[in-house]
Parts: structure tokens; C-alpha cells; sequence
């Protein structure tokens, strides 16, 4: 078939005017795909000029100016979302820091001191989902969520159980489940290996702690309220919370070192 | 290449975009302008995807990897311009398998109740 000049016109200028609005996508984006959508554009209008002529171009460019307002909008959003979401994985690198910091406290007794210390450590266990959670499946990020509601419950039945005798170190009992998740999410870690090294780690820096108040509750509990004075091994204590500040505090390097290095977050299905 | 192995019932339930990309696939590797040629032709001209939908599906299913880059050549069946191929992958293929049972099972529940008839095959062209 001949193609008349007004065809090959309206076809080329169409063409031009969808080039002009692909500007408006994001940078890389546009440099990635911008090409491929010129050229599927300019097939498809010549493929509905053939055969609908200029009325069937007027639909075209009907459907093709919704599915640019969507698609803009949806490509900057998820521009956006994903710089959001790296700033957040490094920042809370930075709160499993300066968390792993405030939560030693708690080798004084500070109450005050590892509860900002579980705040900021559930800060940097939210981080680690956001980096790792499609990696490691529904299940292992799962705990790390649990980590979190439980720490929070925990400290929300400090008030309700205050009249306990033998419940007195229930305010201890944050960082403990909070850490439990992360022990639990390292189990998973192990298997997944969703970490580019050093697999071990979130299981290396959470187990400690649970591993020293869970069975103490439950002497607790078992003993009315009786602390193991004589029993507890303090030195092995310390130096097991001091591994575990440092095994946190480098766990918070991980997060915050990969953002950088790959700005590239992960995948928002 | 990541080894983790994914599930592809983290992707369920596929939206139509997606879904419909993936059937366009199932039968070997085409570019972008044969999917949605495809696309159209299997739905009827029900689902029409315009380049922005159709390459922000790709990419996120590229990041997904629920379909991967072949190569890029000229399409025999058009002109001589490079074309960039897609192609399914495994996890695509199973992906697509578990949301095509998923919505079978719903067509039998709609049969269940009446609302479509036993022989439904869709709507005429």
C-alpha cells in the first residue's frame, strides 16, 4: 500500500509529540526504556492509522495520554518510595549504632538506658526487612516484625504486672523478645543467605542477650522471685554483651555501607 | 543472578498488566510491540497497554525476575529496526501457572453459583 504524505505526517508528528512527553519520566527510566516506548508508539500508530485512519488515531492518543498520566505518576512515585526506602535502610544502620551504644547500659541496670536502646535497635530491625525481606521470604522477615510488636508488648506489660513480685525484671524482657526475632531472622539468614557475607551475623548479634534473661526469668519465676545471686557467671555475661554490642554495631555498618555502595534498593513487587 | 530462590506466590495475585504479559510470553520470546499486539488479540481488546504501562511492568518484572532480556534483533515480520526481546523464566512460568490455577478455581466458584454457565468461554470477540 502507497502511504499517502498525509499518513506518514500524522504518524511522524504523532510520533514527536510522544517523544516531547517522555521527558517528563524519571532520568533513568527514560534512559532505560524511552527509546523501546518511541519505537512501540510509532508501530502502533502506524498499525491503528492502517486500519482505523484519523479517528482511530483520536482514540489512540486518548488511551495514550491516560496511560501516560498513570505511568508518570506511578514511575515517580516509585522514584521516590525507593529513595525513601534507602535513605530509611541507612538510617537505620545508624540506629543499630548508636542503639548497640545505648543498650549496653543495661551491663548498669538501666532501665532507661535499654529501652531507647530497643527503640532504636527495632528501628534498625525495620531496616533490615526493608533490605533483606524480600530475600528472605515472608518467613524470615516475619520475625523481625514479631521482634518488634513483641519488645513493644513487653514493655507494655511493665505497668500491668508492676505489683508482681517475681516479675521485677520483666522491664529486662524488651530487648530480650526484640532480640529473639533477630536471633530467629539469623536462623534464617544461615539458610537464605540474603547478606553478601558474613551470614552468621544477625544470628551472632542477637542470640546473646535472650540467652542470658530467658533462662534467669524463668529461675525467677521458678525460684519466688529469687535472684541467682551466687549462680550467675557475671564476667562471661559482660564479655558476652560486649560481643553482642559489637556484633550489632557492625551489623548497623553492613546496613548503612550497602546502601551506599549500591544505591540500588531492593525490589518493591 | 541471585541463587535465592523465590516463591512465586509472593507475586500472587498478578495484575492484569503482569498477567497478561507473562501469557503473551508463554510461547516464546518477542519484543515489546508483539506483547502487546498479543495482549490485545488474547483479551479481546479489553486489556490495551500503552508504552509507559507496558515497559513499567517490564521493569519491575525484569527486577522480579520474572522474565528476562534475550537479545536484541531486527523483527523479520516488520522492518529492520533492533527490537529488544523478553523472554519468560522459570519463576515467571511458574508464577504465571499458580495465578492462571488461581483464577481457574474462581471461574468454578462463579460456575458453583450460577453466575457463569457451565460451557463459559469467555466473551465473544
Amino acid at each position: 500500500m502507497i502511504e499517502k504524505p498525509m499518513d506518514i505526517s500524522l504518524v511522524s508528528l504523532s510520533v514527536k509529540v510522544y517523544r516531547l512527553f517522555l521527558v517528563a519520566y524519571p532520568a533513568k527510566f527514560k534512559q532505560e526504556y524511552g527509546p523501546h516506548m518511541l519505537q512501540v508508539f510509532g508501530d502502533y500508530c502506524t498499525h491503528v492509522f492502517h486500519q482505523n485512519g484519523s479517528k482511530g488515531m483520536i482514540r489512540l492518543w486518548a488511551i495514550t495520554l491516560f496511560d501516560l498520566f498513570q505511568s508518570l505518576i506511578e514511575e515517580h512515585l516509585q522514584k521516590e518510595t525507593e529513595m525513601t526506602k534507602s535513605k530509611f535502610i541507612k538510617l537505620s544502620g545508624w540506629a543499630f549504632i548508636v542503639g548497640s551504644f545505648a543498650f549496653l547500659t543495661i551491663l548498669s541496670g538501666s532501665i532507661a538506658g535499654s529501652m531507647i536502646g530497643s527503640i532504636l535497635l527495632a528501628i534498625g530491625m525495620l531496616g533490615l526487612r526493608a533490605r533483606y525481606g524480600e530475600s528472605v521470604g515472608s518467613f524470615g522477615r516475619n520475625f523481625l516484625l514479631i521482634g518488634v510488636v513483641g519488645m513493644i508488648l513487653a514493655y507494655a506489660a511493665v505497668p500491668i504486672f508492676r505489683e508482681v513480685e517475681s516479675l521485677y525484671i520483666l522491664p529486662y524482657a524488651g530487648p530480650a523478645v526484640l532480640l529473639l526475632g533477630l536471633t530467629m531472622f539469623g536462623l534464617v539468614t544461615l539458610v537464605k543467605k540474603p547478606l553478601s557475607h558474613a551470614n552468621w551475623l544477625p544470628l551472632f548479634a542477637g542470640i546473646w542477650y535472650p540467652a542470658i534473661y530467658f533462662p534467669i526469668f524463668v529461675y525467677i519465676l521458678l525460684n519466688n522471685g529469687t535472684w541467682p545471686e551466687s549462680d550467675l557467671p557475671y564476667t562471661p555475661i559482660q564479655i558476652m554483651l560486649s560481643v553482642q554490642f559489637i556484633a550489632l554495631c557492625v551489623l548497623g555498618a553492613i546496613l548503612v555501607q550497602q546502601t551506599d555502595a549500591t544505591e540500588e534498593p531492593a525490589v518493591i513487587a | 543472578m541471585t541463587d535465592i530462590v523465590q516463591d512465586p506466590e509472593e507475586f500472587l495475585p498478578l495484575t492484569p498488566a503482569v498477567f497478561n504479559i507473562l501469557l503473551a510470553l508463554v510461547d516464546g520470546e518477542k519484543h515489546g510491540y508483539s506483547i502487546m499486539l498479543e495482549v490485545e488479540a488474547n483479551t479481546n481488546d479489553m486489556v490495551r497497554m500503552g508504552p509507559g504501562t507496558l515497559y513499567g511492568s517490564i521493569k519491575r518484572m525484569l527486577k522480579s525476575e520474572l522474565i528476562e532480556e534475550s537479545d536484541e534483533r531486527a523483527d523479520p515480520q516488520m522492518d529492520d529496526q533492533r527490537r529488544r526481546y523478553y523472554r519468560l523464566t522459570d519463576l515467571g512460568r511458574r508464577t504465571l501457572r499458580m495465578e492462571a490455577e488461581r483464577l481457574a478455581s474462581q471461574i468454578r466458584v462463579a460456575r458453583a453459583k450460577n453466575l457463569l454457565p457451565s460451557e463459559f468461554a469467555g466473551r465473544p470477540a
